[in-house]
């Protein structure tokens, strides 16, 4: 039990989410382990994408969201009238769908959250700018360019250099919100192998519409299905082994 | 077929539309720019203006336009700033936001003459500033603000919310999230806006008239102390400007040359507004690219 407790990294129980009067979260009971990748799949509109914002309180930015539950994050109560979003959201680091790159280079996108802390050592920043690079699989490509726009990427490099951004800030937990779907198969396998590397050292929740890229890099899967959790195992376990009707249908493609 | 010669006879009749559109602004220009343009000169651009006499220039005048534009600008772009900003990045959709977004509604169709008399009442007579750069300033304050507040405020807009939520999910603040992703993205068209609305005010009439006053006393060009009368810095002299100018001696020049005066000043206004024109664009290019490589 004390062993399991050392292992998780974010603990939610019971957790129901109103989009004004509509209950679009059903009570979700999920843990996430400190390593690895745990993958959220499920039809649209199911709510996996819902749960994941709740995770850093993105819903905060938007009106008549309510959300209720406990979220525990390394002993921080998410939630808390006292927790700082601003602090929290550097603890859990966001990769959205679209790549968003700020409009300036490619260092500066790197360093964006390091310089509004106040690191203003050069050998410092130059350090995590070659490092986040390293990391997100995009450093070769970008060596030599890092002072000219990082909109002038590709939709690929972009999203990798936003995930270099976000790494640069030492994050414990990473969401991913479909993080390859608006990207061709070659730039998402690059994405990908750059998720497969990271999961040595970072716990990461990825939502994603494609299984197969459930089945290629995560290590857990739960499946959502209209704001309720079905089910949540190994990985293999959910594709091979499933143990509810619901998760069986949806793997093998009968609906969804 | 049927349908296609349709779409043939509404393509021609919008090009028709267009084009006429265009050879009237391009009637206007020339017509302006031909009568004018041969009564410009070096002497013209910087001499003062003789009441009674020819040979006159709009010197003076012109100074005065500049002049009277920046403390204008100074004044109203920090203002429609911070409005801007609220509006678009932390007003809630309340009756508070309602009434203010009314407000500058209505702000912006008041006719600039009543804009004008409402300044003369206020600072000249109230506030006692007398015709002075001063009340020509506020009141070009109050014609441009709810316009410059409009525009900047499209080009925030205009930043797509995945840039906000990049911010937010970095861990920045509101405040911090606005003033460094957006307002940085946004500065190209925001600066698109400011000179395109200097253009506008610059050609601006009727909001001086009652103001910044009819008269164009002579300037000492080499006093800058802004606190002499006759210093061209001093905001409390009686300042005509261009625009003032041509509506002036068209209604009561008694010059013998009024007629050459009047078309070479409203070519000279015609021509710098033109620039603002063009300029706006060409900076604002040039802006984005130097900001987004930096």
């Amino acid at each position: 039990m004390t062993d399991k407790q050392e292992k998780t990294i974010l603990s939610t129980r019971d957790v129901r989410l109103w989009y004004g009067q509509k209950e679009a979260l059903h009570g979700i009971d999920l843990d996430f382990p400190n390593k690895g990748i745990t993958a959220l799949i499920g039809p649209s509109g199911s709510g996996k994408t819902t749960y994941l914002r709740a995770l850093n309180r993105m819903h905060d930015l938007e009106d008549g969201v309510t959300v209720t539950g406990s979220f525990n994050f390394n002993g921080t109560d998410i939630y808390a009238p006292t927790t700082d979003t601003v602090d929290l959201r550097k603890r859990i680091g966001m990769v959205f769908q679209q790549p968003n790159p700020f409009p300036f280079s490619i260092y500066e996108n790197v360093i964006f959250g390091l310089r509004l802390d106040g690191v203003k050592d050069k050998a410092v920043l130059d350090e995590a700018v070659e490092r986040s690079l390293k990391q997100a699989s995009v450093w070769d490509e970008v060596k030599d360019d890092l002072h000219k726009s990082a909109l002038g990427l590709s939709g690929g490099q972009q999203q990798r250099v936003s995930i270099a951004r976000v790494l640069a800030m030492s994050p414990e937990l990473l969401l991913l919100d479909e993080p390859t779907s608006a990207l061709d198969p070659i730039s998402s396998r690059n994405i990908e192998e750059t998720l497969l590397k990271l999961r040595e050292d970072y716990a990461m929740i990825i939502v994603t519409h494609s299984m197969s890229q459930a089945s290629r890099i995560s290590d857990r899967t739960a499946f959502f299905l209209s704001g309720d959790l079905i089910e949540v195992d190994q990985t293999k376990h959910i594709f091979l082994n499933p143990q509810k009707q619901e998760t069986q249908d949806y793997v093998s493609g009968r609906f969804g | 077929m049927k349908a296609k010669t349709a779409d043939k006879i509404a393509t021609g009749f919008i090009y028709a539309i267009s084009g006429i559109v265009a050879l009237i602004l391009f009637a206007m220009l020339s017509f302006i720019l031909v009568r004018g343009v041969p009564h410009l000169s070096w002497h013209f651009l910087t001499s003062p203006a003789r009441a009674f006499e020819a040979g006159g220039g709009v010197g003076v005048q012109l100074f005065n336009s500049f002049y009277l534009l920046i403390l204008a600008m100074v004044i109203s772009f920090p203002i429609a700033l911070g409005a801007a900003i609220y509006l678009n990045e932390y007003a809630k959709k309340n009756y508070f936001t309602a009434i203010v977004r009314t407000a500058i509604e209505i702000l912006s169709s008041l006719p600039s003459v009543v804009v004008g008399l409402f300044g003369f009442l206020l600072f000249v007579v109230q506030f006692k500033l007398g015709f002075s750069i001063l009340s020509g300033a506020i009141a070009l304050t109050l014609f441009n603000l709810p316009l410059l507040t409009r525009s900047i405020e499209t080009s925030l807009a205009q930043i797509p919310d995945l840039q906000r939520e990049a911010g937010s999910a970095l861990g920045l603040s509101r405040w911090e999230t606005v003033l460094h992703v957006i307002l940085p993205a946004a500065v190209p068209s925001i600066v698109t806006g400011v000179v395109l609305s200097a253009g506008r005010v610059f050609g601006e009439a009727a909001a001086l008239i009652y103001t910044a006053g009819q008269s164009a006393p002579a300037l000492n060009f080499g006093d800058w102390n802004p606190f002499n009368i006759s210093s061209p810095l001093n905001p409390m002299r009686p300042a005509e400007t261009l625009a003032v100018h041509i509506w002036k001696i068209n209604s009561e020049g008694i010059m013998p040359d009024v007629n050459a005066v009047s078309a070479g000043a409203s070519a000279v206004l015609i021509i710098v507004v033109l620039l603002f024109n063009f300029s706006a664009r060409k900076l604002g290019t040039k802006l984005y690219k130097k900001l987004t490589s930096s």
